[in-house]
């Protein structure tokens, strides 16, 4: 037993020399290739998930209200491109009020803007929001990319402030979508 | 160490996919408050006229309204004079002439107004009816119109010359 005791450490530091020698087998470097593959992409973020229409001044002024957004691209060097659309995906409920699918006259149309910094290019004049097909709100061309912490796009909101709408509160939500090719 | 030099690729792969993961749920939500507002705009009056010596004079004023009001609200448009007729030999409201001298007025308002009661202009600061309006009523995006008829009695007593006096229309919605 006092032989095992004084031969364990000799032992045990035998083990470790050879372990070292053993890496030592496979050479002082090593290489290996990281590759990536780098493709067009979009995201965005919406600003305020609630947006407010409100009419200012004098009594039956136009309703107006502004969504925020940041929005992150990388188009293809050649042949590529992208937007950024948006569809009413639920109307203004409840009833009695303004509708997106069937307003009760044709200015009561939910109408907007577009500001779009750069690499996107914003809509033109005023769009028309609609419930069954994306509108647009930005295009992008090939090779853009915006940095890291994105750009930012508005939609300015207009809607006619119709005497004949029911007093209460009314929502609609907005779906944007953006894609990158 | 293997295994660690294989994963490395597949961890810088999964780095560039990660912009994927800034999306958001990318919607918003439209908040409108509608409530009870009214609107008047007053067209212009012409000047009294008279058909025959000492008929009445007569003339009418123009507006157009616009309403909305609640389910359980009303609206209302009336019109007042905060002040007499200029001048001091002709008509008044205060003081005529003569007893019965009264500017005297018809209401005629579209739908959904309901034309407030014919009357005589008594007294400075009352506001009197011009139309009423019920719960849940609208007027078209356009507005709607109405007009007030005017009366004076020709009295031979007013002396010659121009006499004014303004007329104040308020419309309200509840």
């Amino acid at each position: 037993m006092t032989n095992v005791l004084k031969t364990a450490p000799l032992l045990a530091l035998a083990l470790l020399l050879t372990a070292s020698t053993a890496h030592a087998q496979y050479g002082d470097t090593g290489t290996t290739t990281v590759s990536v593959t780098i493709g067009p992409q979009a995201g965005l973020t919406i600003t305020n998930s609630s947006t407010p229409l409100t009419a200012g001044g004098s009594n039956f002024n136009l309703f107006s209200g502004s969504t925020g957004l940041t929005y992150f691209v990388r188009t293809t060097t050649t042949g590529g491109g992208g937007s950024i659309t948006l569809k009413v995906t639920s109307d203004f409920s409840p009833s009695g009020g303004p509708s997106v699918a069937s307003p009760l006259t044709p200015a009561d149309a939910l109408s907007y803007t577009c500001i779009v910094a750069s690499p996107g290019t914003a809509c033109t004049g005023t769009q028309t929001a609609s419930t069954s097909s994306q509108t647009n709100l930005a295009s992008f061309g090939t090779n853009v990319h915006t940095t890291s912490s994105g750009s930012t796009a508005s939609v300015d909101w207009t809607l006619a402030n119709d005497p004949s709408y029911r007093t209460g509160t009314y929502n609609a939500t907005i779906t944007f979508t953006i894609s990158a090719s | 160490m293997k295994k660690l030099l294989l994963a490395l690729p597949l961890l810088l792969l999964g780095s560039s996919m990660s912009y994927a993961q800034i999306v958001s749920v990318p919607t918003t939500t439209l908040n409108l408050t509608v409530g009870a507002e009214s609107a008047i705009i007053v067209g212009s009056t012409p000047g009294f006229s008279t058909s025959t010596a000492f008929a009445a004079y007569n003339t009418s004023t123009p507006f157009t309204y616009y309403i909305r009001t609640s389910g359980s609200g009303a609206g209302a448009i009336t019109v007042k004079f905060t002040g007499d007729w200029s001048g001091t030999a002709g008509p008044k409201i205060v003081g005529p002439p003569t007893a019965g001298d009264y500017l005297s007025y018809v209401n005629t308002v579209s739908l959904p107004g309901s034309a407030g009661a014919a009357g005589n202009v008594t007294a400075l600061n009352n506001a009197y009816s011009v139309a009423s309006f019920a719960s849940g009523a609208a007027s078209a995006i356009g507005g709607n119109t109405g007009s007030v008829a005017w009366s004076l009695v020709n009295d031979p007593n007013y002396a010659q010359g121009s006499y004014n006096i303004t007329a104040t229309f308020t419309i309200s919605a509840s």
